[in-house]
């Protein structure tokens, strides 16, 4: 599972560079583009504004049926992200959260990539895909300077050694 | 004189004021552990492949409140001086304390390593003059 994990992660990274390199956040004084996976970083409440943060949740096989032969696997998603505009909570929140919505939705399609193994020096192709539902927008949160939302999509994947 | 003004002062003097307060009722020192040296490439840091090393960094005067008894796992409310935490947050180039905690890897407190899960600063004349931190097991 964790190969299509970090597949997921680095197909959608990746994407993001392409579609707006200026979203960037930084880590540990380290500038890295502006998707960072929670359960990687040193802080667990560290979520900064103008990124989006990747939570991985449940994890389940996707059929239960013993007349099904399948191993195929999904797991939850959940991103967050927030803004505080251009000028630190004035009017345009509802824009540039718009703005990272439009963002997230790019980077997520399409809704497919090769899985890779990224615990190799050089990636390695792992023979089967990586792919998922396109992400369902949350409610717009709002504090005295930020507007933020969630978004949830599952991934579905064969388990690493049996496709 | 900065941009705030005379009113900067207000903020400093609460800030020695905040201190001098937490001192007086006892205060202990907390230890603060964040990452130290950048290791591996930053792939296999945003990946989560490497092992950060980390710096063990002493914060006080900290007022520390037990929020459950045991054998209810631990969970503390801490209290730290925006004076000190924002010198150690400058000291490293971070923009505030609150980023600071918030981006730390958690407080060892007694030998426990507590997960940093929510910072509140009180600000005034905009400077951040404490923070009240949740940590928990």
């Amino acid at each position: 599972m964790q190969a299509a994990k970090d597949t997921f992660f680095m197909t959608l990274c990746g994407r993001l560079q392409a579609v707006n390199p200026q979203r960037t956040v930084v880590i540990a004084g380290e500038t890295r583009p502006g998707l960072v996976v929670a359960e990687n970083e040193a802080g667990v409440c560290d979520q900064p504004p103008e990124a989006f943060c990747m939570e991985w949740g449940a994890a389940t096989p996707v059929s239960v049926s013993p007349l099904v032969s399948s191993t195929l696997m999904s797991v939850d998603v959940t991103f967050r992200y927030r803004t505080c505009g251009t000028n630190n909570g004035d009017c345009d929140r509802g824009r540039s959260l718009t703005e990272m919505d439009a963002e997230l939705m790019g980077i997520c399609t399409p809704q497919q990539t090769p899985k890779m193994d990224y615990s190799q020096a050089t990636p390695a192709g792992l023979g089967s895909q990586v792919f998922w539902k396109a992400p369902q927008l949350g409610a717009a949160t709002q504090t005295a300077q930020m507007l933020g939302r969630s978004a949830t999509t599952t991934v579905y994947f064969y388990p690493e050694g049996e496709a | 004189m900065d941009s705030y003004g005379t009113s900067a002062g207000r903020g400093f003097a609460l800030g020695r004021n905040v201190e001098a307060v937490l001192r007086s009722v006892g205060a202990t020192v907390v230890h603060v552990l964040r990452e130290q040296v950048l290791t591996g490439t930053m792939q296999q840091r945003q990946l989560g492949q490497t092992q950060p090393q980390y710096a063990d960094i002493a914060v006080g005067p900290a007022v520390v409140v037990a929020e459950t008894t045991p054998p209810a796992a631990m969970k503390l409310s801490v209290i730290l001086p925006g004076h000190e935490v924002n010198q150690r947050a400058q000291a490293e180039g971070v923009e505030n304390g609150t980023l600071w905690l918030t981006s730390a890897r958690g407080i060892l407190y007694q030998g426990t390593l507590l997960r940093i899960t929510q910072v509140r600063a009180e600000v005034m004349a905009g400077m951040e003059y404490l923070y009240y931190v949740t940590a928990e097991v």
